[in-house]
Parts: structure tokens; sequence; C-alpha cells
């Protein structure tokens, strides 16, 4: 899944941890997101959209592999 | 935006501390029991006891090991799970293998003990792997 985390957070100027404290998981969790390691639950792709006042679809998109 | 909260700090300090008091106390517990169950007392009810004491004081530390787990984010509680499947089926393998020699005869039958070390320690190579794979 692809998502736009990088960019908004270069926008926001946020750091890694500090998008993780707003939404409540380790700086880990983020980076390992950002890199496309691992997707998100449902919830913590809202709580992560809702921080960057986006909707869910602004944030991540679905890949023909996904 | 808002600053973030400040209830948001991380509670970890504080159940790292009551894991390490755990082991501490599986620790003391095993130990007593093994120095009583080396003498070898003739009363059923003593070497019972020194048993239930080491299980039980073995149950705090599989409890705040499980909640050390379990409060942690989504994404690390993916990389335990992976971990703990890595380490089950590296044991597995190990319990099978060593079954086997000892059958064919090229190594003496293992203590459980031993296994129960290895059981660990594969857990713990398990979690760093599975973290280096997803950092």
């Amino acid at each position: 899944m692809k998502n736009r985390l990088r960019v908004l957070r270069a926008e926001f100027n946020w750091s890694q941890a500090e998008v993780g404290f707003r939404v409540g998981v380790s700086r880990q969790a983020i980076n390992a997101i950002e890199t496309r390691k691992y997707d998100p639950s449902l919830p913590l792709a809202m709580k992560i959209a809702r921080v960057f006042e986006k909707r869910v679809e602004e944030v991540f998109e679905l890949e023909e592999t996904d | 935006m808002d600053n973030p909260p400040a209830e948001l700090k991380d509670p970890g300090l504080r159940l790292l501390g009551r894991l390490a008091a755990s082991v501490v106390l599986w620790l003391v517990t095993f130990a007593a029991a093994n120095m009583i169950l080396a003498r070898d007392p003739p009363s059923a009810a003593v070497r019972a006891g020194a048993v239930a004491a080491a299980i039980g004081g073995l149950l705090p530390w599989i409890w705040m090991a499980s909640r050390a787990i379990t409060m942690q984010d989504e994404y690390n509680r993916r990389i335990h799970l992976i971990a703990l499947a890595w380490a089950f089926a590296a044991t597995g393998v190990f319990i099978i293998a060593a079954h086997l020699l000892s059958r064919a005869h090229f190594i003496d039958y293992l203590p459980l003990m031993d296994i129960v070390l290895l059981m660990v320690l594969a857990w713990w190579v398990s979690i760093v792997l599975t973290s280096r794979h997803y950092r």
C-alpha cells in the first residue's frame, strides 16, 4: 500500500516520533509504515489521516498487488 | 496543530521494573526449590510444595511478559507475534532433531531444562532478527 506519510510529515514539519506520539504508536511503527514494510490497521490509518486533517484515501492508496 | 498531549508519556519504565522483579522472583523460587529437592526430602508434601513454589514463582513473569507485549502498539505486537512463531518452530525442530539424534545414539537424551534455555534463546534471537527485518 502506497502512502504520502513522508510528504505530509515534511509539510507539517513533524518528525516520525512526533507523528507516532500524536497517534499513540512508536517511532518505529511510523517508520515501518513510511517505508512500506508494514501496513497499518484501519483504525491506525484513520488516526494518521486525522492528525494530518486528511481523508484516509488522501494518505493511503491501494496498489494492484495489494 | 496543537502540541501533543502531555499524558501520552511512555509508561514502559514501570512495566520494565515489574518485569525485572518477576524474573528475580522466579529465579529465587526456582533456586530455592532446587535446593530443597537436591536434599531429596522424604516428605511428599515438602517436595510438592517446592515444585508448586517454583511454578507459582514463574506465573508472575508469564503475566508480566504477556502484559509487556500486549500493551505495545500494533506494529510491535506484530513483531512479537512473528518472532514467537519463529521461536516456536525453531524449538520444535530442535526437539525433534534432538529426539532422533538420541534414538540414533549420536547424543544422550537432553535434559528438559536445556530445551527451556534453548527456547528462551530462540525467542530472543527471533525478536532481534524480526525487528531488524521490519526496521
